[in-house]
C-alpha cells in the first residue's frame, strides 16, 4: 500500500465516518437552537437504524428509509411531549429515550430476527448507496444556515431558543416552533441512524450507534450551535474515527485506546472553544 | 353620532386572581381617549402591570371585557392584541439580547422576498417610522450592545412597525436619566399627536402631571379613580396612590440603638474611626475630625474614547453620603465594580478605612468594612430560589455564631434572619419562604439588611430604590440612614436626580467615563447637575 492510496482511503473513510455525525448534529442544532436539549439523539439514531433495517428487509430500502424517518419523528415527538407538555427535565427525558431505544432495539432484534424460525438475520439483501446520504450531509448544513439566518422561520426558531416568553410576546407560537424543530431534529437523527445500518454496514447489530449521538451533540456545542460549525467539527471527529479504524491492527496500540481518541478530542475541543448556548435552552414553552 | 367620541380603549370588569388567591385585579375598568397619553399609577402590587398585560393578551383574565374603538375585542394572546393594533413595551424589555435590533423588530411580522428575509427593506421602513418620532436607531447592532434608552426607542418603533394604534409602556422611565426621560416623553407626545393612544404605567407622579391627559389610579387591585390630570395634583394623586398607609418620613424613629449586630464580634472598622451616632437631620453641623472611610486615588476607569484619560480621585468621609449622578452608562457601573473588586484595576488605588484593598479579592474587601448593594437584585444580589434566611446568611457563613464554616446552626440562622427582617421592616410570612415570594421592595430590604448586618464602614449602593414604590423607597433609606448616623459612609449611585439631591451631602457627577466634578449640596441644583451630566463641564 503506497502513501497516496493510503491517504485516499483515509480521506474516504473520514467522509464515511463523518456523514452520520453531521446529519445527527444538524438535528441537534435544530433542536437546541429552538431551546430543547436533545441528548436523545443517540437513542433516536438507534431506533432509526433498527426500524430502517427491519422495514427495509420486509418492504425494500425506500420503505425502510421512510419508516426510519417516521420513527425519528415519533421519537422526537415523544421528547417534545415530555419536555414541553409534561415539562420534564430535558436531560431526564433524553436519557429515558436513549435507554428505551437501546433495550427495545436489543429485544426486538432477538424477537424479530435471531429467534425466528427459520433463523433470520437483521441484514439487508443489498446496502443502500451512501452517495445520497453523503451529498445530503455536506449540503444540508449550508441550507440550514440559510434557513436559520435568512428566513422568517429561522429567525423565529433562534428567538424561541433565546426566550420562549419574549417570542410569545411578539405574537409567535413558541410551542409550535419548538414542535416543528424537535420533530425535524428527530427525523434527521433517525436518518443518520439509517445511514449507519442501511448504507454503511447493511445490517443491524446491538447498540450499533455506540455513542455517535453523543459525539454529534458534542459537535453541536464545539460548533457553537451553528450548522456549518457543527459540520466542520464532525469532519474532525470523522477523521480521527477513520484514523482509529485504519490504525487498528497495524500499530502496537490497543484498539480500545484508539477508539477513545474522538471522545478525548471532544473534551479537549469543548475546553478550548467556549461559547454560550441559546439563553432559553432547557426550558418549557407556553402559549 | 354622539358628541362624546368613542374611547379608543375600554376595559370593564377586569378581574384576575393568581394562585394562592392573590387578587391582582378586582373588577377594574379603564377608558382611554384616542390621541392622548393616559397614565396608570399605583404602588407595586397595585395591579397596573396585570391590567396592561391583560390588554396585551399576555395575561388571561378570569373575567372582564375589552372594547377597542367601541368594538368588542377578544384578546387571548399577544398575537390577538397585535392583530387588533395593540402594541406593548414591557418593563423588562421584550427584545432578545442575542439578536440584532432589526431582527427583534421584525420578529413575528417578517417580510421576505422569495423566502429570504429582506432586512434592508425592513430597515428602510423602520427608519421611516423612527424618523417620524425624531429618533435614530442603529438597527444592525445587537440588542445586548445598545443602551436601555436606545433599545426602548427601538421597541416603540417596533410597535408602530406592527401597526399599533394603541401603545402600552410599562414603567418606561424607571431606568432613564432625566434628559432621556424628556426625550422619551417627546416621542410619546408625537405618538399621541399622530392619533395613537399611549398607555403608560409609572410610579412617577410628576411625569404623570406633566405629560398625561388622564390618569387611572389603582390600589390593591382595585380602581380608585380615573380623572383628568388637569383636575388633580401631585399631592392628591400621591394620597390616592398610597391610600393613607404612608408614614411621613420624619416621623419614623431611628433604629440606630438596636441596630447592634448579631453577626461579627467587633465592628470591622477601628474603634477610633467610629463616630458616635448623631442626628441625621442635622447634617453638616459637626465638621470635626471625620476620617475618610473610602478613598479612591487616581483610579483609571475604562476609557470611553481612546484619547480620554480618565483618572478618578475622591473620598467618602465617615457619616457622609456622596451621591454619584450621571447619565446611564457614564462609567458608574465600572467604578462600582472596581471598588467592589469584581473588575480589575490597573492604575490607581482604593482604600477602605485607610487600608489599601486595591489588590485584595472581594471577600477581603468586605471584611475590611465594605458593603455592597448591587444594581440588579435578581442577578447579583439574591438567589431567588433560596429562602430569605439563606439569602441573609450568604456572606456571613463564616461567622462563628451561625456555624462558622462547620455545620450551619440553623436555629441561630433563623433567629438572625427574623431579627434583621424586623429591624428593616421586611414584610413576609416566614423567613423560610423563598425570597422570590417577596415583593420587589421587600427583596431590596433583604439586600440592605444583609449589607448592614455587620455595620460596614462604607456602603456602595447602586440604584437602591430602582423599581420600588414610595413606601419601600422610604424604608430603604431609613435603614441606610440609621447606619449612616452611626458613622457609615455611603457612596450612592443613582439615575434619579431627585433622590440624589434629597439624600446626598456632596454630589459627584460622572460623564463619559470620568468624574466631571464634585459639588457640595449647597452648590448643586438640578440645572447645573443636568448641564454637567450632559456636557461634562461645570462652566456654562
Amino acid at each position: 500500500m503506497n502513501g497516496d492510496t493510503g491517504f485516499a482511503i483515509l480521506a474516504a473513510m473520514s467522509v464515511r465516518q463523518a456523514c452520520p455525525l453531521i446529519i445527527a448534529a444538524l438535528g441537534g442544532v435544530m433542536s437546541e437552537r429552538a431551546g430543547v436539549v436533545n441528548i436523545a439523539l443517540e437513542g433516536i439514531m438507534l431506533s432509526g437504524a433498527f426500524v430502517g433495517v427491519w422495514a427495509g428487509q420486509a418492504w425494500g430500502p425506500a420503505v425502510g428509509i421512510m419508516a426510519a424517518l417516521m420513527i425519528g419523528a415519533a421519537t422526537g415527538g415523544a421528547h417534545l411531549a415530555f419536555t414541553q407538555v409534561l415539562r420534564m427535565n430535558h436531560v431526564v427525558s433524553g436519557v429515558a429515550i436513549n435507554l428505551l431505544a437501546l433495550h427495545a432495539s436489543t429485544f426486538l432484534l432477538r424477537a424479530f430476527f435471531n429467534q425466528a424460525d427459520p433463523p433470520r438475520q437483521a441484514k439487508l439483501a443489498e446496502t443502500v448507496s451512501m452517495g445520497w446520504f453523503i451529498a445530503f450531509a455536506f449540503m444540508a448544513p449550508f441550507a440550514l444556515h440559510l434557513l436559520l439566518y435568512h428566513t422568517a422561520f429561522g429567525l423565529r426558531l433562534r428567538a424561541v431558543g433565546e426566550s420562549a416568553a419574549r417570542t410569545r410576546l411578539a405574537g409567535v407560537s413558541a410551542v409550535g416552533l419548538r414542535a416543528s424543530a424537535v420533530v425535524v431534529s428527530g427525523m434527521l437523527a433517525a436518518c443518520a441512524g439509517a445511514y449507519l445500518s442501511m448504507a454503511l454496514v447493511g445490517r443491524f447489530t446491538d447498540d450499533m450507534v455506540s455513542g455517535r449521538g453523543f459525539i454529534a451533540l458534542a459537535a453541536v456545542i464545539c460548533g457553537r450551535w451553528t450548522p456549518v460549525g457543527a459540520m466542520l467539527t464532525c469532519c474532525v471527529f470523522g477523521f480521527f474515527d477513520a484514523l482509529q479504524l485504519q490504525l487498528q491492527g497495524t500499530v502496537a496500540i490497543p484498539s480500545e485506546f484508539l477508539r477513545v481518541i474522538p471522545y478525548v478530542l471532544t473534551i479537549v475541543v469543548a475546553l478550548v472553544i467556549r461559547s454560550s448556548p441559546p439563553a432559553d435552552l432547557g426550558s418549557a414553552a407556553q402559549d | 353620532m354622539t358628541e362624546d367620541p368613542v374611547p379608543a380603549v375600554q376595559m370593564a370588569g377586569i378581574t384576575k386572581t393568581y394562585p394562592g388567591n392573590v387578587v391582582a385585579n378586582d373588577h377594574v375598568s379603564l377608558q382611554a381617549r384616542r390621541g392622548t397619553i393616559h397614565a396608570v399609577v399605583g404602588e407595586n402590587g397595585a395591579g397596573k402591570s396585570t391590567l396592561m398585560g391583560v390588554l396585551y393578551g399576555a395575561i388571561r383574565p378570569d373575567e372582564g371585557r375589552i372594547r377597542l374603538d367601541g368594538v368588542e375585542a377578544h384578546i387571548r394572546t399577544p398575537a390577538d392584541a397585535l392583530r387588533l393594533g395593540v402594541g406593548m413595551v414591557p418593563q423588562h424589555s421584550s427584545f432578545i439580547p442575542a439578536l440584532t435590533l432589526v431582527d427583534n423588530a421584525i420578529l413575528g411580522c417578517e417580510r421576505a422576498r422569495a423566502g429570504v428575509l429582506d432586512r434592508r427593506r425592513a430597515i428602510a421602513e423602520l427608519d421611516r417610522l423612527a424618523e417620524e418620532l425624531g429618533v435614530r436607531i442603529p438597527w444592525r447592532a445587537r440588542a445586548a450592545d445598545v443602551s436601555v434608552a436606545i433599545r426602548q426607542k427601538a421597541e416603540i418603533v417596533k410597535t408602530l412597525y406592527r401597526g399599533a394604534r394603541v401603545v402600552i409602556l410599562d414603567e418606561p422611565t424607571a431606568m432613564l436619566a432625566p434628559q432621556e426621560t424628556d426625550a422619551l416623553y417627546a416621542i410619546l407626545r408625537r405618538l399621541a399627536a399622530s392619533d395613537r393612544t399611549v398607555l403608560i404605567v409609572t410610579h412617577r407622579l410628576h411625569e404623570v402631571m406633566a405629560h398625561a391627559a388622564r390618569v387611572t389610579v389603582l390600589r390593591q387591585g382595585r380602581l380608585v379613580v380615573e380623572t383628568d390630570t388637569a383636575a388633580t395634583s401631585v399631592s392628591e394623586l400621591a394620597a390616592l396612590v398610597v391610600g393613607g398607609s404612608a408614614r411621613p418620613m420624619s416621623a419614623v424613629p431611628l433604629t440606630g440603638g438596636d441596630a447592634a449586630p448579631m453577626v461579627g464580634d467587633a465592628p470591622p472598622n477601628d474603634a477610633d474611626t467610629m463616630l458616635p451616632p448623631r442626628d441625621p437631620w442635622s447634617r453638616g453641623i459637626e465638621q470635626t475630625v471625620r476620617l475618610p472611610v473610602l478613598e479612591v486615588r487616581q483610579l483609571e476607569l475604562p476609557r470611553h474614547r481612546a484619547d480620554s484619560v480618565a483618572l478618578v480621585d475622591f473620598e467618602v468621609l465617615a457619616g457622609e453620603v456622596l451621591g454619584v449622578a450621571g447619565v446611564d452608562g457614564s462609567g458608574q457601573r465600572e467604578l462600582a465594580e472596581m471598588i467592589l473588586g469584581t473588575r480589575p484595576c490597573t492604575v490607581g488605588r482604593i482604600l477602605v478605612n485607610g487600608r489599601d484593598v486595591t489588590r485584595l479579592p472581594v471577600a477581603k474587601r468586605l471584611a475590611a468594612g465594605l458593603a455592597y448593594c448591587p444594581e440588579d437584585r435578581h442577578r447579583d444580589g439574591l438567589i431567588m430560589n433560596f429562602s430569605v434566611a439563606e439569602n441573609l446568611l450568604l456572606g456571613h457563613q463564616w461567622d462563628s455564631r451561625l456555624g462558622g464554616g462547620r455545620t450551619i446552626r440553623w436555629r441561630r440562622v433563623l433567629e438572625h434572619a427574623d431579627r434583621l427582617c424586623r429591624l428593616h421592616h421586611v414584610r413576609l410570612a416566614s423567613v423560610t419562604d423563598p425570597v422570590s415570594s417577596l415583593s420587589g421592595g421587600n427583596q431590596q430590604k433583604v439586600l440592605i439588611a444583609r449589607a448592614l448586618a455587620v455595620p460596614p464602614a462604607i456602603l456602595v449602593a447602586l440604584q437602591p430604590t430602582r423599581g420600588l414604590d414610595i413606601q419601600a423607597s422610604q424604608d430603604t433609606f431609613e435603614s441606610i440612614n440609621a447606619a449612616r448616623a452611626a458613622g457609615m459612609g455611603v457612596l450612592l449611585f443613582s439615575l434619579d436626580l431627585d433622590e440624589i439631591l434629597a439624600v446626598s451631602d456632596r454630589i459627584a457627577v460622572m460623564y463619559a467615563g470620568r468624574l466631571a466634578g464634585i459639588l457640595t449640596r449647597a452648590e448643586a441644583d438640578r440645572s447645573l447637575l443636568g448641564h454637567m451630566m450632559t456636557t461634562g463641564s461645570a462652566s456654562p
